[in-house]
């Protein structure tokens, strides 16, 4: 079920097909769409028909989770044991016991690093492959100095070069969350298009545990009602109102959602992709009742109606015990019992549950999912029992859409402090997600993204 | 999906299970189906003598409540109405005219507040160090005079117990790892509690005051949330020990294990009600947290 502010419908019976056609010819989702002829790609088809990014927001304990370290002194290991896995070398810790029985369907990277310790910056290189190279902090919300995420590349991209499968009437990029994702100080710069602008940023749902999903942008919107939101004239108006009110910025920045959730609720197709009812009561309930479960089963519905790019965020509307905090996976406090008794659980069942259901669906193939956080946790317990940032080793999880599954990459030192053979950088996970998805090197050149030091990983293709 | 039924299946092929010494399920019958919300809850504690139920659940989406649930109507109400904190882990003293909880929000993340319903005055009380320190699973010794409960330590948890005034704090345990998941006997001479001092997180007991602390069982795999039965014969707790979350009973000499639940999703939280006969347990099921009543086996180890 898709809601726009107080507005909830199923689906939409209020426009014609035809119409719609009209509508989204006027309004293409994507400022990169505007004067552009696209192609479509019937030949070639790249591995990676689309990207799944579960982000862990905040930075998983890769210590608590994919890199156990059972030898390590008392004050590293923590009081997880580390199980088997079906892949041989690897070893997870015993909040994993189905990601632990699924690991001939993915992979990991064990010595991921990254080059900040703060969330916001961390995270927007983690998304982007780049550090800032101008005045990111200090623009006031505006990223100047940022690259754009990858999920906005390959967006572009794909507006350029349509794969059959790809879907014309859903944004390019979309990003499952109730808001811009951060920290307590603020969103993460690299979230969206960055230097390349608003028009590139992901178009962003909220799904909540009841399987509800709803557009938070379209807050400051509300009351209008379906058949208003209908009615460009009405809609106009309130947005007239609005310019009477706000700054000429927040205006246009309204405008162009307005556009883009006309499109959407004008879609009958689109409306059916939101409504999680659709689906057998026996799937919704492997992925949990969860807010992060609800959204990964709908990501696999985005990613199954063709959109490119789809980041499902472990962030604020995921269970945490601390209020009005988007602190995720940033367990500074009581560590071992928020991954004993929710996080590692939840991961474990939400990931395995989509795994499996991409690969039942013959999904998986044409599906690349990458699971990672911006940094994983101090090895060393801190001096209040819990772990605070490492961006100096930690994991991701790669599956389908051209991954070697069952392979481990990467050895960390016997603490997991820092990588005893191949560190794996942001430019080369973000290299990696973009070559498989099909922005290879050329384009990547010709859009003057991820062209220094990045290289597919190896042994993950 | 193939969905859960295989795992259990699947892990003693590959190994990763430990069925084979498992011990057999000790419930008579099913459980009693107490909640159908669904949603995410913990630290359940009875009142009321079994009437009532109070438990922390996430029953908005950036906040954790304390709810009171009338097990005669199913009505359920927040227990404290007024607060913008996320509040959780309540517990009650013997005579109900003290309660504690720990809360998050503002400055400190984690902190116990002690909350004297005669006086109607709270004592918070906020664990030395960083402004991140943790305050979890607090418990009244049975005079109330004292609480028990997990508080942060340099590189690791350690059990503590302080006044009601949120003074006097000494600790009870100094090991290595994490201490935690305190619960004291109903005739307040032995705690028992989780420990991962020797590696995985065992149970051990300890005398009120932190002698004579001794293993209580163990397994390669968590066993966690010990609580105490009311006649103070048996020690009910969440373990991992066959690869997958259960509900079990030891005695408290550490004998006669026996598993109260056997499910590929999730049980944990165990709380006994106060008639001894029935345990309560948050279950996963479908994918959804609810509130199960189990009726032990009437079976001589287990007769109250």
């Amino acid at each position: 079920m898709l809601s726009f502010g107080s507005f909830k419908t199923r689906d939409c019976q209020g426009l014609s097909r035809r119409s719609f056609l009209k509508a989204s010819a006027a309004l293409p989702f994507a400022a990169g769409l505007a004067g552009l002829d696209p192609q479509v790609l019937a030949a070639e088809a790249p591995k990676a028909k689309s990207v799944m990014l579960v982000w862990l927001i905040g930075g998983p304990s890769h210590l608590d989770l994919f890199d156990p370290k059972p030898k390590a002194p008392d004050l590293y290991r923590g009081p997880f044991a580390a199980i088997d896995t079906r892949t041989p070398g690897l070893r997870v810790t015993e909040l994993l016991p189905r990601l632990a029985n699924l690991s001939n369907k993915f992979s990991v990277v064990r010595t991921n690093i990254n080059y900040n310790g703060g969330h916001r910056e961390a995270g927007s290189i983690g998304m982007t492959g780049y550090s800032a190279t101008d005045g990111g902090e200090s623009g006031g919300g505006g990223p100047p100095g940022y690259q754009p995420h990858f999920g906005s590349i390959l967006a572009r991209h794909r507006a350029r070069h349509r794969l059959e499968a790809d879907s014309i009437d859903l944004p390019g990029f979309i990003s499952l969350a109730r808001g811009p994702i951060g920290d307590g100080v603020g969103p993460n710069f690299g979230y969206g298009g960055g230097s390349w602008g608003k028009g590139h940023d992901p178009f962003m749902f909220n799904c909540a545990q009841d399987g509800k999903v709803s557009i938070p942008e379209l807050k400051l919107l509300d009351g209008l009602t379906k058949n208003r939101l209908a009615s460009r004239r009405d809609v106009l108006a309130k947005l007239d109102a609005l310019r009477r009110r706000a700054d000429q910025r927040d205006f246009a920045k309204w405008n162009a959602v307005y556009k883009r959730a006309y499109n959407l609720i004008s879609s009958i197709d689109a409306n059916r992709v939101f409504d999680l009812s659709r689906e057998k009561p026996a799937t919704r309930d492997a992925y949990g009742h969860t807010s992060l479960g609800q959204s990964a089963l709908l990501g696999r519905r985005l990613v199954e109606a063709g959109v490119p790019f789809v980041q499902v965020n472990w962030s604020q509307f995921v269970e945490v015990l601390f209020p009005n905090r988007d602190y995720g996976w940033d367990t500074h406090s009581d560590n071992f019992g928020l991954m004993a008794d929710w996080h590692g659980p939840l991961l474990d069942r939400t990931l395995s549950a989509l795994l499996e259901d991409l690969d039942q669906r013959g999904l998986l193939e044409t599906t690349l999912v990458c699971c990672m956080g911006e940094f994983g946790r101090t090895p060393r317990i801190n001096n209040i029992g819990s772990r605070d940032h490492w961006p100096h080793c930690y994991f991701s999880v790669w599956a389908g859409g051209g991954i070697q599954p069952g392979r481990v990459i990467g050895e960390s030192d016997p603490n997991g402090e820092h990588p005893a053979t191949d560190p794996v950088t942001p430019a080369m996970v973000g290299t990696t997600i973009l070559e498989l998805a099909g922005a290879t090197s050329a384009t990547r050149a010709q859009l003057q993204v991820l062209q220094d030091g990045g290289h597919v990983i190896d042994g993950l293709v | 999906m193939t969905g859960f039924g295989s795992l259990r299946t699947v892990l003693i092929v590959t190994g990763l299970g430990l069925l084979a010494g498992a011990p057999q399920p000790t419930r008579a019958a099913g459980p009693q189906r107490v909640t159908r919300d669904g949603q995410l809850k913990f630290s359940p504690a009875f009142i009321d003598g079994g009437r009532k139920l109070v438990f922390s659940a996430h029953n908005q989406p950036k906040r954790v409540s304390i709810i009171q649930l009338d097990l005669a109507t199913g009505k359920q109400s927040l227990y404290y109405p007024i607060g913008s904190d996320s509040q959780f882990d309540i517990a009650f003293s013997r005579d109900r005219k003290i309660e504690c909880f720990a809360r998050s929000g503002g400055p400190r993340q984690l902190s116990l507040v002690i909350r004297n319903l005669v006086t109607n005055k709270d004592v918070v009380f906020d664990p030395p160090g960083a402004q991140r320190s943790t305050v979890r699973t607090p418990r009244f010794t049975p005079d109330g005079k004292r609480i028990v409960m997990t508080m942060n330590a340099p590189g690791g948890q350690q059990i503590v117990s302080l006044n009601l005034q949120g003074k006097d704090v000494r600790s009870l345990t100094a090991s290595n790892g994490i201490n935690g998941w305190p619960d004291i006997s109903p005739d307040g001479k032995t705690i028992v509690f989780s420990s991962s001092r020797n590696g995985a997180l065992d149970l051990w007991l300890m005398d009120a005051n932190g002698d004579n602390q001794r293993p209580l069982i163990d397994s390669p795999r968590r066993d966690i949330y010990p609580s105490w039965s009311p006649d103070g014969r048996r020690i009910a707790f969440t373990s991992a020990r066959d690869g997958n979350q259960e509900v079990y009973i030891v005695d408290r000499n550490g004998g006669n294990l026996r598993r109260v639940t056997e499910h590929p999703e999730r049980d944990g939280f165990p709380v006994w009600h106060p008639d001894g006969r029935r345990l309560l347990t948050i279950s996963e099921r479908r994918g959804r947290f609810d509130f199960y009543l189990w009726n032990i086996a009437t079976t001589a180890a287990d007769a109250p």
